[in-house]
This record gives structure tokens, sequence and C-alpha cells, in this order.
């Protein structure tokens, strides 16, 4: 019989910081994943689409098929409890709702609806769910991120918020491995921490700390004693920080009592006890905020077991990858290959971009 | 358009925490599914298929014409032999017509069935047959190949009706006579004998028997 002739793929997840890749043989599933690799990046700094086009090992004169996770600083998820006034909302509504209440101005920004019960597409007329999250980012944040993919040769099929898969992939991690129990999902980026309470496919909480990787920055360089902000931020997102326990406590001081606060109320709520917390994004290098916080908080830390989740996902790894030393944040990467490219065919790349 | 606008309308269900923000609008032209080339292809192909379609008959029609001119050249060639040959058709109908009456008349009659007829059209109006009695001649199984000659006796019962008796008794001789001569002219042996003539005094006619004795073979 012949062989069907495989389509190669790629799934990117850039951040502020970093550019993770997942290259694989082919687009349907099983997924068969070859390669993984981080390129730690600034986007201002360096040439990024030459970074990814040497990355990715595309076909010469061909786009290479791509889903791409990002995180943007302007990224947004806010969680809207439809009772009271709420109950019977309408999508006309929405807008002024999240101009009014969140700040957010639907005609800069690309805003997407999803249940917080089921993580679909929220239809006002049809869904019944009580919770919905508004998110998106600026809608220039995602053109240019979509720019940069096709001039680094990489034909996006999907363009999706990191944050969105990753709930969704804790979640069913959770679920997995059979934890019933509300747990602390943080997400940290130059401007804020976003906080979410998760408990059995649900969002039950959601909100964002104005205080971020630029806050910790003033403090880390006073304690450490580094010269500017700069070289402190390079030596942040680099891992190369010589932390102290005090410049640590100074650093994550506000996330502390924000997230202490934010915890206590919910149990108190809701009598149940949270006793894990899962950093979504946070590379190795930053592993120390993790454990500072996971400390400070007498939470446990969740570690994903990729072993055991990657099968169920239909996911397979090349014998090169060792799942057993990957690190947690590898599922922001992961979390997009659940939502396999559809089958499409090779594309030129017409001439004058090349 | 905000995404937004987008995402709040009837759009079939995403996939569960996977919302797309991919502006599809402001991706390269690539023609992932060049729906346009492909509409222009099948239009070209269906014209092409056509056109073929009309090529092949036109080449057919212009075959079959070379075919009629040569057949026509065909025709006129054998015309003239076609008239002859007619002319001899016509010639054939005409003398076997001749030879069919010449053969009812002389050749020899072959069955029992025209030895009858010819019985009864050599007779005179004034002749009446009441019966004819027709049988084979015994003969030995050695005679009864195919092919070979049967004697038959054929005994003719009538009455002659007349003014008077003499002209009735002349009437079966003449007609004794007549059939004697008919069947030697159609080349048979022939015996033919006058065996009776009485007078029927309640019907005032003569009444006679004529046996022949004749060879068919």
């Amino acid at each position: 019989m012949a062989r069907k002739k495989q389509q190669r793929g790629v799934f990117l997840f850039m951040s502020d910081f970093t550019i993770r890749v997942a290259q694989v043989s082919n687009l349907e599933t099983p997924l068969i994943v070859e390669s993984l690799d981080e390129i730690p990046y600034e986007l201002n700094g360096d040439d990024t689409a030459e970074l990814l086009r040497n990355a990715v090992k595309g076909k010469e004169g061909k786009y290479l098929m791509g889903a791409c996770g990002v995180a943007f600083c302007s990224q947004f998820l806010h969680k809207l409890k439809l009772e009271n006034k709420y109950r019977s909302i309408t999508a006309d509504a929405f807008p002024e709702i999240l101009k009014e209440r969140f700040n957010v101005n639907v005609e800069e920004n690309s805003v997407a609806v999803i249940s917080g019960e089921t993580g679909q597409d929220y239809n006002p007329e049809t869904d019944t769910s009580k919770d919905i999250l508004f998110c998106g980012a600026l809608t220039s944040s995602f053109r240019e991120r979509q720019s940069l993919l096709v001039s680094a040769n990489i034909f996006p099929v999907r363009l999706e918020l990191g944050i969105i898969g990753s709930i969704g992939s804790i979640l069913s991690y959770a679920n997995q491995i059979e934890n019933k129990d509300p747990f602390l999902f943080i997400d940290i980026d130059s401007h804020k921490t976003q906080v979410l309470i998760l408990k059995e496919g649900q969002v039950e909480v959601a909100h964002a700390i104005q205080h971020g990787f630029n806050a910790m920055l003033p403090h880390l360089q006073r304690s450490l004693k580094f010269h500017d902000e700069s070289s402190t931020k390079e030596a942040l997102y680099s891992g190369s920080l010589s932390n102290t326990e005090e410049s640590q406590t100074l650093a994550l001081e506000k996330i502390v009592k924000e997230l202490k606060s934010y915890t206590g109320f919910y149990e108190v709520q809701t009598g149940r006890t949270i006793n894990h917390v899962y950093f979504n994004g946070l590379s190795q290098r930053m592993d120390w905020i993790a454990q500072h916080l996971a400390e400070k908080l007498y939470l446990q830390l969740m570690a994903v077991d990729f072993s055991k989740w990657l099968p169920a996902q239909k996911i397979s790894c090349d014998q090169s990858i060792k799942l057993e030393n990957l690190h947690s944040s590898w599922l922001t990467l992961f979390s997009l290959m659940s939502n396999v490219i559809e089958k499409t065919p090779d594309v030129s790349i017409p001439k004058e971009s090349k | 358009m905000s995404l937004f606008q987008k995402k709040v309308s009837k759009e079939p269900t995403s996939t569960p925490w996977h919302v797309d923000f991919l502006d599809k609008k402001a991706l390269p032209d690539v023609g992932v599914v060049p729906i346009g080339f492909i509409a222009i292809c099948c239009v070209g192909a269906v014209l092409a298929i056509l056109l073929a379609v009309i090529l092949y008959f036109q080449f057919n029609i212009s075959n079959l014409n070379t075919d009629i001119i040569e057949l026509q050249k065909f025709i006129d060639k054998r015309d003239a032999n076609n008239k002859k040959m007619l002319g001899y058709s016509a010639d054939f109908l005409k003398k076997g017509k001749v030879i069919g009456d010449l053969h009812n008349a002389i050749l020899p009659l072959t069955d029992l069935t025209e030895v009858i007829f010819s019985v009864v059209a050599s007779k005179p109006n004034t002749i009446f047959l009441s019966q004819i009695k027709c049988k084979p001649q015994a003969v030995s199984d050695q005679e009864k190949k195919p092919g070979s000659v049967v004697m038959y006796e054929i005994h003719l019962e009538g009455s002659a009706q007349e003014l008077d008796d003499d002209k009735a008794i002349g009437c079966v001789s003449e007609y004794k006579n007549s059939l004697t001569h008919n069947l030697f002219l159609r080349g048979h042996s022939i015996d033919v004998t006058i065996d009776d003539v009485k007078r029927n005094g309640s019907s005032k006619l003569i009444e006679f028997i004529i046996s022949i004795s004749l060879k068919l073979s």
C-alpha cells in the first residue's frame, strides 16, 4: 500500500520574552512531535522573523502550516456572572459592559466571549451558562503577530490566546488525575498577574492584579544592586538572578498579599480549600517565583506529568524528547495541539514576499 | 471590525477553550482553496469537451460526404450493367411464362392429381361425372422403388345428356377420344376403354363407365 504523504507543521507559543516551537511530522491525529525548542528573545530587540525562520524547517518556497498561541501584556480575561441586572442580557449590551465594568474598548480590542462553564463560544440566544468570560487583546497586537508569522514563512491557520488553551488543558489534566478540588491558576506578564480559581472544568474566579514583572524590577534592582532596570530585566528573563530571600519577598510581596486575599475570600465563601497552584507560562528560569509564591500561600505546585497527559490527547513525542524532564510551562504549547490543524495543501509563498 | 462582533454572532461553536483570533482577511492571498481558478478550469474543461464533440461530428460528416461521392461513382459505374441486367430479367420473365405454358401443355404429368385435372378439363358440358375411382395396380416389392413406374386404374362413372340417345353415346365416345388424345399428348402410356354404356330409363340419361389404364413415372 502506498504510504500517504505526510504534511509537516509547526506549533508556536510566543510571549513577550520567549518563543517556544514544536515541529510535528504530520498534521493529523495522532500527532508526532519531532522537536521542541525554546528561543528566548525580546520582541523589540531581535529580528524575530529571522529567529523564527531559523527555528522552523519548512520547504523551500512553501509556507509551513502552523498554529500559534500568543501572550500579550494587553491581553485580558474578565469574568461576568449572569445574575441580577445581567440575568437577561443580550449581545448588544456586551460592548457597554466591557467599557464600563472592565475598561475594554471593543473598537480597539479583539474580544471573544466564551462560557466559563464549558469554554465554548457563548451564544446569548442558546447558551444557558451563568458565567461568561471576555477574553482578548489589542487588535493591533494580534495583527502584528500574524504579520510576523507570515514574514517568517509560517502560514497561521489559528491564532489563539495561550492562556485560554492552557486553562482548558490544565482543567483536562486535573480531571485526568481526578483532582476535584479548586486550584489556583496564575499567569504573570510584564504588567499584571492574572489570577484564576479553577474547579472541575470551570472557571470559578477570575481577577487581574495590576502588578507584573515590570513592577518587580525596582525591588529586585534595589535589593540585588543592579545598575538599572534594563539589566535587572535581562537577568530576570534569562534566569541569571542571584536571588535572596529578601529580594524575592520584596518583589512578590504585593502579589502574595493579593493572592491571599482572593484565596481566603474564596475559601470562606465556598467552604472549600485550595491546595494546589499552577503557574501558566512561567518558564523554568523563573521557577523561583513559583516556588516562593507557593510557599507563602501554603500551596503545592501542580506539576503536569506529560507522559500521562499527552497520550490521552493522542500526542506522542520523539524518543529524543524526555517527557519526565519537561517543565509544566510547556503545557501552553501542547494545548494548541489538542485542536489539530485541519489538513491543508502546501501553499507557495508569493514571490514579492520572499 | 472587532472580533468581538464576530464572536457574538451565530457562528458555529468552536472547540472548547480554543478561541481563534486569526484575521483571515489579512493573510496573504495564496489561494489555499482557489475556488475561482477551479471554476474557470471547470468551464474551460466543459468548453474543450464541447469543442472536441463538435469537431468529432464535423469529421464524421466530412467522412460521410466522401463516402457518398465514392458510392455515387460506384452506382454510376454499375448503372449500364444494371440496366442490361434488368432487360435480361424482363426477358426472362416473358420467356419463363411461355415455358410455363408449354410445360403445362406438353410435358408429362407427374402425379395423379394432374391427371384428374386433365380428365376433368377434357370433359364436354354434356358429360356429367358422378364418380372417379383411382387405384394403383398391384406391384411386386421389387418394383416399389423410388422413381419406378406406377400403374393406375382410373374408372370414370358418369352420364351424358343429349336430345337423343345416339348423340349422347357419340358424346361419350368423343370424350373417350379426347381423353386418349390429351393423355397421350402428355406422354403417358395409356389405354382408355368404354366399359359400359346403358340407358337410364327413369332419368333418360345415358350412363357410362370409362376405364383408363396409365403409367406414371
